[in-house]
Order: structure tokens, then sequence, then C-alpha cells
């Protein structure tokens, strides 16, 4: 199994932005023959960083002025697909931080997840607002109409409009903190397609 | 390019390969099934010509799949040639058909290797530039 991560940036950047500060690079040559790619060593000369860790390997291409692709293999555990993303969405955040850090506004993040040549899956980096929006307008029938009708209910059965009014905004209030609950994992997060 | 229209892919290649055996019915169409995967990567269709024994196996790439043309298709279509030569065809081609961008990477080593790419927004357009190559097959 591999991941693909294409990072597309608002605005050109130069690769010395993204590998300043990085540990050492290792062999890019070395790196690639461990990957499903060891026959593709053509892909080398845009190859902009490699790295070899124990468990974990990963090259990072440039591929225009304003996207990289990050491609990311296990070196043991090749079928742990938990820890593929996990270690895949670590390194894709180390390069969208750099580009951000100088300016460069991220346009999109995905990571492709495959099993040899077949698509597995996708996960889309969401940002807060994106999440919270997409949150909301997915549930609004199921949370914030259920927390209103629980307030008009209120109101009409106890005759009580204040009440009522204290009930509905309480109800929604629940739905934000509950909001808050599921967005404590991070404000930036890949969020993954079920097809 | 690329339309978000449910089930796009599926007519897609199917309207290419109806175009294609009423414009060419002396060549031959086949369908790899499943079982042929055991032999190495498999490409959506292939033609080939019974009379000279050439072939032109043939990647689809349309709709939603178009969106991401992957780093592995690199590969995968160079293995892919690489088989089918490997059986004695030695005039099989490969081409992929998308109606979506290639990444410079994959573009840069298919022309590297001579894989074509045709870049066309619908089947019949598809079947039209491929024909071209089909008349030579």
């Amino acid at each position: 199994m591999h991941a693909e991560v294409p990072i597309r940036f608002a605005d050109n950047l130069r690769v010395e932005w993204l590998t300043n500060g990085l540990p050492a690079a290792s062999d890019p040559y070395a790196v690639l023959s461990l990957t499903y790619f060891r026959n593709s060593a053509d892909l080398l000369s845009s190859a902009i960083y490699a790295r070899l860790e124990t468990t974990f390997v990963y090259l990072v291409f440039k591929d225009d002025g304003r996207t990289i692709r990050v491609l990311a293999e296990g070196r043991v555990s090749r079928g742990d697909l938990r820890q593929l993303i996990q270690k895949t969405e670590h390194v894709a955040d180390i390069f969208v931080r750099a580009g951000e850090s100088h300016g460069c506004a991220l346009e999109s993040a995905t990571i492709y997840l495959n099993a040899g040549e077949d698509l597995i899956t996708t996960g889309c980096r969401r940002r807060l607002g994106e999440r919270l929006l997409r949150r909301f307008t997915e549930t609004i029938f199921g949370d914030v109409m259920v927390g209103l009708f629980t307030g008009i209910l209120t109101g009409v059965i106890t005759g009580e409009w204040l009440a009522g009014l204290v009930a509905a905004v309480a109800s929604v209030l629940c739905f934000l903190v509950w909001l808050l609950f599921e967005f404590r994992g991070g404000l930036d997060v890949y969020a993954y397609a079920g097809f | 390019m690329y339309m978000r229209t449910q089930g796009f892919e599926e007519s897609f290649l199917h309207r290419l390969e109806t175009l294609l055996a009423e414009r060419h019915p002396a060549l031959e169409l086949e369908i790899p099934n499943s079982a042929a995967s055991w032999y190495g990567p498999q490409p959506d269709f292939t033609v080939s010509n019974p009379r000279t024994g050439s072939q032109i196996a043939v990647n689809v790439r349309s709709g939603e799949q178009a969106r991401h043309i992957p780093l592995v298709l690199l590969p995968k279509l160079r293995a892919l040639r690489e088989r089918l030569r490997s059986t004695g065809r030695d005039r099989s081609e490969v081409v992929l058909i998308t109606t979506g961008t290639v990444p410079n990477l994959v573009r840069d080593g298919l022309n590297r290797d001579g894989i074509p790419i045709l870049f066309v927004q619908s089947p019949e357009e598809a079947a039209e530039r491929f024909g071209e190559r089909l008349k030579t097959l």
C-alpha cells in the first residue's frame, strides 16, 4: 500500500521554503527502490526531498510551480492502513505548514490511499470553517431544527413562551458544545470518503 | 475537464466501445476479466487486429476518475506495455485516454516512454482520435 498526496498552493513556491529545517535527506534512489515505484527512476528528476525512516519512507516531488506530490509507503507492516494514514498526514502537514509559513495559501491537499494500482479511499484536508459549515448543513434538521421545535412545542404545550425560548436556545447551545467535542481532534483534519 | 454526472465513467466507456465496434468491425475489442489481473496490470480494453496480430491496450480515465490521475499510472502503463510485448506482440501499444488533466510527472514519464495520451472531452472525440491509430493497426 502507498499514499499519494498532491498538495496545491495558491502561489508559486520555492523548493528551499519546503525543505529548509527538515532532517537530513536520504538518498532518493535508495528510497525509491524501496517503494512500489522502484522501476520508475525517472521520477527522481523531479524529487526535492526523500526520507528513509525505520518503518516508513517518503519522497516529495515538485510537479509544477504550485504543486508538490508526497509519495509515502510503509517499510514494515506494509498493510497497516492506520499507520500509513497517520504517518502520511503528519508528513503532508509538515509541507503544508512550510508553504503557509512563507505566505503561500493552501489550495488543496488530498491523500489518495492505494493498494498497488487500485485506489482504496481519499482524504481531503478540511479547515475548521469548512468542517463546521459541512457539519451544520448535514445535520441542520437533525440537531438545530429539533432544538427549535422543542422550544416551539414547549411554548405551545405550557403556554410559557419564555420557557420555550430558553429550551430552544439551550438545545442549540448543547449542539454547539457537542460540535466542540467533535472538533477537539484538531483544527484542520483529513476527512476520508466512504464512497 | 471532468464531468460529475453519476455514472459518467461507465457511460463514457460504454459509448466509446460501441463507437469503436461500429466503426471498426474488422477489429476485435476485448475487455479483460478480473482473473486476468493475476498476470499483471490490465487495460480497460484492448483492440486487436486478428490479421496482423497487432494490438492496442487502452486505459480510460474519465469523469470523477479523471480528477486525479495517480502517479501509479506511470509504472502501471509501463508494466502493461512490457507484458504485452513479452507475449511476442512487438507492435503492441498502450494508450491513455483521459478527460482530465495529467500531472506533469506522469505526462513527462509517458512522453519519455512514447506512450500517447489522448486528451478528449467526449466519447465521440475519443473514438475519432483513437480511430486514427486503429487505421494502422
